[in-house]
């Protein structure tokens, strides 16, 4: 294996990466349009940074190869960004690895301190980004060895782990955390089975043979069950809420939390685990473990909201070094980028970094350069959204249900989303008057088909 | 009341720029974007091939070609997608076509393979080869075989699924030869397979990427074709070792339409597609990754599919692999 | 004694896990195939975490009941999530989101002006948004779109 990793004396590279991008400043242009675009996409539930790479895809054929990855890239942790926007001012996560950003974001953003948590979810994004971004510079081909090491038992390991950690760190306690895992993997379970293609569950209805959408129970579970939840229950939720005792920042634990999250992010941004998703869940469980006020989670706890938003991004940036030193692309978003690395004509591998040190370590600057643009526009606009949370509830609850049944629509092109999504809502308020949190069931969800894969990868190499 | 219309305004305001960005952004599309699906993971031959593909057919087809990746069940997950979304000629596929010949005759799918779907083209042929790690024991395909009868059953090769041309051909290799036995581990892709190779918890792996192994990264043991490659001359093929093919019918990629699609929309796409694959920039790319340019029309790849969905099923009652176990080749008795 | 309601109360959860289970045992594929894992095997580990799960679970605390007048609001939501959905592809996302949106609004208190407003705001930013923007399809219908082209 020793030769496939020749040594990183190419640091010679830097110099070529870092010309590469201050001799063209439109790089600087499309990289910004890139956040933006990544941003608004990010904000809006059902459309993901998939269809907004998809739409712009063509642009890669035209554009130069770096300027081209760096636009995709840019929208990749744009709508990163965007997601925690939703998370926090409307609790709805616009995709999956903003609903750990939710779990505290969203009660300060009710208490009146959606601008605050903005800023900190920013600032912390910015941490775990260019703490990842760093980490890749100096560390990656040790990691990437380290990555390949993580094969398909490895990674069930880290998916079964994460669920377990998370079951148990949650409010209703561990019988009722696992109950809502297996809750999860059950959900999961119809349409193609994901190794054999068998369909499993569809009881011939053609509806189910895709199984449950994503999209649907994201916007169902936080979008509509917090609604119902809302109208059935919290008197706070309605009005425009009183100020609720929520605690000082204390930016010396928030930013350790953001310091922790950023490593836990790194690592598993690594390994093709759900990185972006586990990765905040299990900041989110780490932190109320660690915390010496456990009973503030949930309530606006800020080591709880700038861990996993640390991490979130700080898997994001990790999960390159896998997709250009393997071409091993980790989530879905990075096996677009394959594709588009493809065809440009970059060969993903160990020998990159030596092979193209203009691209490589201009994309890394990029990267970097991004993360800068992403904590400007984060902070200046923070005033800018948490004004649109001010609106009176009574207003906002349709827009938002619209919301939610076009995004599932959309999302998945079929009728049956929004009626998924209206029954997810209703099944999440049922359970959380069984003082169940759907947190662990949503998690459970987006990583049971890739453990099973896992596990049966595993078991079939040793059967 | 003021005061919200006018946030709502600036909202409105905002979205604004951000159309005429996009209108100046992106080419201008006349039509909405056509899917096209392809059945493995990224980086390998049928991936790569069907978006430089897409690539080309864009320029005719005067609306974008947006590729997404549907990986598992060795190409069915995504000829059943096909198969149930909407016949409007926005929706095709790009799979391999033993998911129409070989792994119907095997598993219950919910799609016939000649009724369901409507092939536009076939637009190269694949020619997986099987490699393993630069730094293994065995050096020559002799050399692994050995080693596969010395483990028993114990060496694993990564396949890209259960039922695709490599499995099937490896499957066959061992249902001939019964002291050869292994273990098949599914992935969604050939780039995945590699990976695990490279992490050392498969011994060998199906691929097809050829600049994988022009770099050293990957050393080819075997062509699992019926054909060598002249790209690697030192390397046998099935039929060199006396191994049968499993069919050209199997390894050929396929563009597919769901059934139900206007014809007059078939012979539109069929068209800008066909003239797309004789494009240079696509027969350079097919040259890189060792696809031989095989091109068949639409009324050429109805009879193909036909004619080979009719053979597969000879053949593998012959081999005795009809009614084999999905992952491992210990085959039933055979039948002559 | 306990009343039935919370009888129900305390068992619903369970006998849902043990329905539930129950379901998957019986309609998923055998579990070997061929001596080796199959597509069955999965659902079974699954089916039968569930199973244990009902027999586990805690019973729920006493929550407090919502009051009629707030559990109608729900009911207005959900009701008004399923006209859309069922306008959507007969009449067309303009007129569904209309319709819905106007008594959405209703339920939720507000203004007979702001109930016609919203919604018609909602629509523009789906127009512009959904339809120009992101050129996702939404079915057309009764009302034609507003800005020309697409």
């Amino acid at each position: 294996m020793e030769e496939l990793f020749t040594d990183m004396t190419a640091f010679s590279g830097v110099w070529a990466g870092l010309s590469s991008v201050f001799s063209s400043p439109e790089l600087w242009l499309l990289v910004l349009v890139g956040v933006f675009l990544g941003m608004t996409v990010g904000v809006l539930p059902g459309f993901g940074p998939p269809a907004a790479m998809a739409l712009l895809f063509p642009l890669v054929y035209v554009l130069e190869p770096l300027a081209g990855i760096s636009l995709l890239a840019g929208i990749f942790y744009g709508a990163k960004y965007g997601g925690a926007v939703t998370s926090i001012l409307m609790g709805i996560p616009g995709e999956a690895d903003a609903v750990a950003t939710l779990f505290e974001g969203h009660p300060l953003a009710r208490s009146g301190r959606a601008k605050e948590a903005l800023a900190a979810a920013t600032l912390a994004s910015f941490i775990g980004g260019t703490a990842a971004t760093l980490g890749m510079v100096l560390l990656a081909p040790v990691l990437s060895r380290a990555a390949l090491f993580f094969g398909p038992s490895g990674r069930a390991a880290i998916m079964a782990g994460a669920l377990f950690l998370v079951a148990f760190t949650s409010p209703g306690g561990v019988r009722r955390g696992l109950a809502m895992v297996f809750l999860g993997l059950a959900l999961a379970l119809p349409g193609m089975d994901p190794v054999y293609g068998a369909s499993r569950l569809t009881f011939g209805s053609w509806q189910l043979s895709g199984g449950v959408e994503l999209t649907s129970l994201l916007l169902g579970i936080f979008g509509i069950g917090d609604l119902l939840d809302a109208l059935l229950g919290g008197g706070s939720a309605r009005k425009d809420t009183a100020e609720a005792d929520v605690t000082p920042v204390c930016l010396r634990s928030a930013g350790m939390a953001a310091l922790r999250g950023s490593v836990l992010g790194f690592a598993t941004g690594l390994v093709p685990c759900g990185a972006g998703v586990t990765a905040s869940f299990a900041s989110h469980a780490l932190e109320k473990r660690l915390s010496r006020h456990p009973e503030r989670f949930g309530k606006g706890a800020w080591e709880g909201l700038t861990g996993p938003e640390a991490s979130n991004n700080a898997a994001a940036m990790a999960s390159f070094a896998p997709l250009l030193l393997l071409g091993l692309p980790t989530n879905p978003i990075m096996a677009a980028l394959l594709g588009a690395l493809t065809i440009v004509g970059v060969v993903p591998g160990p020998s990159l970094p030596q092979e193209s040190p203009a691209f490589y370590w201009g994309l890394i600057f990029c990267l970097l350069m991004g993360n800068l643009f992403l904590l400007g526009l984060g902070l200046g606009l923070a005033g800018f959204w948490a004004r649109l949370a001010r609106l009176p509830f009574r207003l906002l609850w349709p827009a938002i249900l619209l919301f939610c049944l076009v995004g599932s629509y959309v999302g998945a092109d079929g009728i049956s989303s929004p009626v998924q999504c209206l029954f997810f809502g209703a099944l999440s308020v049922f359970l959380k008057r069984q003082g169940c949190s759907p947190a662990p069931l949503v998690l459970a969800f987006v990583l049971g088909p890739r453990l099973e894969t896992h596990l049966l990868q595993t078991l079939l190499s040793g059967w | 009341m003021k005061w919200r219309l006018l946030h709502l305004c600036r909202n409105l305001l905002w979205l604004l720029p951000y159309a005429l960005l996009t209108a100046n952004v992106s080419p201008a599309f006349a039509d909405g974007p056509v899917r096209l699906s392809v059945a493995f993971s990224p980086g390998g031959a049928l991936d790569v091939a069907a978006r430089a593909l897409a690539k080309e057919a864009e320029k005719e087809l005067g609306s974008a070609v947006i590729v997404q990746n549907t990986p598992s069940g060795g190409g069915m997950t995504a000829v059943a997608r096909l198969v149930s979304s909407r016949p409007d000629g926005s929706n095709l596929a790009a799979c391999v076509t033993n998911a129409l010949i070989f792994i119907p005759h095997r598993n219950d799918v919910p799609y016939h393979p000649l009724k369901d779907v409507e092939p536009l083209l076939v637009f190269g042929q694949a020619s997986p080869v099987l490699v393993t790690r630069p730094d293994a024991d065995w050096k020559t395909l002799d050399d692994f075989l050995d080693a596969t009868r010395k483990h028993k059953g114990e060496l694993r090769i990564g396949v890209p699924g259960l039922g695709t041309p490599s499995h099937i051909a490896l499957a066959m290799m061992a249902a001939k030869d019964p002291s050869l036995q292994w273990r098949f581990v599914p992935f969604g892709g050939p780039g995945e397979a590699e990976t695990a190779l490279l992490g050392g918890h498969v011994d060998a792996a199906a691929s097809g990427a050829l600049p994988r192994i022009r770099k050293g990264q990957l050393h080819p043991l075997m062509v699992l074709a019926g054909t060598g490659l002249s790209a690697l001359p030192d390397v046998p093929s099935l039929s060199d070792k006396g191994f049968s093919d499993p069919g050209r019918g199997d390894s050929s990629f396929i563009l597919l339409a769901p059934a139900g699609t206007e014809e007059k929309e078939l012979d539109r796409l069929s068209r800008i597609f066909e003239k797309a694959a004789r494009s240079e920039t696509f027969l350079n790319t097919l040259t890189s990754y060792s696809v031989a340019p095989v091109l068949r029309n639409r009324e050429e790849a109805k009879t193909f599919l036909k004619k080979a969905w009719e053979e597969e099923g000879t053949i593998l009652r012959a081999v005795g692999i009809a009614d084999m176990p999905a992952a491992h080749s210990a085959p039933k008795s055979p039948e002559k | 004694m306990l009343s039935p309601s919370d009888l129900i109360r305390r068992h619903t959860l369970r006998a849902l896990f043990l329905l539930v289970g129950i379901l998957v045992l019986t309609a998923c594929p055998p579990a070997f195939s061929g001596g080796l894992p199959g597509p069955g095997l999965w659902p079974r580990v699954t089916a039968g975490g569930l199973l244990a799960c009902a027999l586990l679970l805690p019973a729920p605390k006493k929550a407090e009941k919502a009051d009629r007048a707030r559990k109608r609001e729900a009911f207005i939501l959900l009701a008004s999530g399923l006209l859309w959905t069922a306008l959507l592809v007969p009449a067309g996302w303009a007129a569904a989101t209309l319709l819905a949106g106007f008594i959405a609004c209703r339920g939720a208190g507000c203004s007979l002006k702001e109930c016609v407003l919203l919604p018609v705001l909602l629509c523009l930013l789906l127009e512009v948004g959904v339809v120009h923007l992101l050129e996702w399809p939404l079915p057309e219908g009764l009302l034609p779109t507003l800005l020309p082209g697409n």
